[in-house]
């Protein structure tokens, strides 16, 4: 059984409290509305999900996410996605790449970058990597790495640049570690 | 620059290719220091390999013509050939202070090879370039991260500020792991 799930302007919310908690629980999907660290899993307001989560959890067959009485499908939730972000699949295929590998994502903004990712979870570790999403002919300059570096090395955080191939789905990963030389 | 070595400085001559050379008897003690290649009786060096130790006072460089050559000058010459030069010497020259061994990469993408101290066999290293105002793409990183591992080598990206500070970043090009 999908939980349901309601599509309002670029957000998904879960609004039964119980399903919300679930799906949060099951890998921190989401953040419940106007609780920007929520301490533990008991939360009584309702879940709110941005649309990559959203789609990933469409994909992976734990959700629905119903608009006018009817559930939308995975494509019209990327052009959905491509509405709200101009880099929706890019972004996509990093979350969903990471995700797989057993990581829980979240957004990255406070960091200032796209994704920041974590091995058990926000606020179960001290130091998430930070990946921002590229494609193969963006540029990256030094001045761009230079700070990038300095926020993870002063948090002990890896910063990580995530390539992926919409074609094939690989996404590859350019790990950078300030060194001593 | 030390009076040791100005008195035994060892006379290297300009090739018209950017190369230098110096009659091997007399540079010994170079190619035990990890500078040059030999050829037959001959002890060639790099252009940055010229001009670091032109810098350090341990050689005295002539033109073809066997005028003595000043820093100044062969820097000109080095830069009119190649407009990088001066930043691509930046990175050799902040290695070589730092006590490392550093021979040409695989080509223009990796410039150099690094090798562990104290060793001289295998590289362990292989250093690219990123100049502060010059950006490269993030598919050419990748490409050359991939390069250098598929040889055995720690890639490591040497940002150039534009003042000439140089910072070190280790690239690989890998997933990352949940262990």
């Amino acid at each position: 059984m999908k939980i349901r799930t309601h599509f309002i302007e670029g957000n998904v919310i879960v609004l039964d409290v119980e399903a919300g908690r679930s799906v949060f629980k099951s890998g921190f999907f989401g953040k419940p509305l106007g609780v920007p660290k929520p301490k533990d899993l008991e939360f009584d307001e309702p879940l709110v999900l941005d649309l990559i989560e959203a789609r990933y959890l469409v994909e992976e067959g734990v959700i629905e996410v119903r608009r006018d009485g009817r559930s939308l499908s995975l494509e019209e939730l990327d052009e959905e996605g491509e509405r709200s972000y101009e880099r929706f699949r890019d972004l996509y295929a990093v979350y969903r790449d990471l995700r797989r590998r057993g990581f829980v994502v979240t957004s990255g903004i406070k960091f200032g970058s796209d994704f920041a990712v974590y091995k058990e979870g926000p606020g179960l570790e001290h130091a998430p990597f930070i990946v921002q999403v590229k494609g193969r002919e963006d540029r990256i300059s030094a001045t761009e790495l230079v700070r990038a570096g300095r926020l993870a090395t002063t948090v002990r955080k890896h910063f990580i640049i995530a390539i992926p191939d919409l074609e094939s789905g690989r996404v590859d990963y350019l790990i950078f570690n300030w060194v001593r030389f | 620059m030390s009076g040791d070595s100005e008195q035994t400085a060892v006379t290297v001559r300009l090739r018209g290719d950017g190369f230098s050379e110096a009659q091997l008897r007399t540079a010994t003690s170079l190619y035990e220091r990890g500078y040059g290649e030999v050829e037959s009786d001959r002890l060639v060096l790099s252009a940055q390999e010229t001009l670091f130790l032109l810098e350090e006072g341990v050689v005295k460089v002539v033109d073809e013509n066997g005028s003595a050559m000043s820093f100044g000058s062969l820097m000109d010459r080095y830069v009119k050939a190649l407009p990088s030069f001066w930043t691509l010497y930046i990175v050799y020259r902040d290695l070589r202070k730092r006590g490392y061994l550093v021979k040409p990469g695989f080509g223009g993408e990796l410039a150099y090879r690094v090798y562990e101290k104290g060793r001289r066999d295998v590289a362990k290293y292989v250093i690219h370039p990123l100049f502060e105002g010059r950006p490269d793409t993030t598919g050419n990183l990748l490409n050359a991260t991939k390069l250098s591992m598929s040889k055995g080598k720690v890639f490591v990206l040497a940002v150039v500020e534009r003042r000439g500070e140089v910072i070190y970043y280790q690239c690989t090009a890998t997933p990352p792991v949940k262990d």
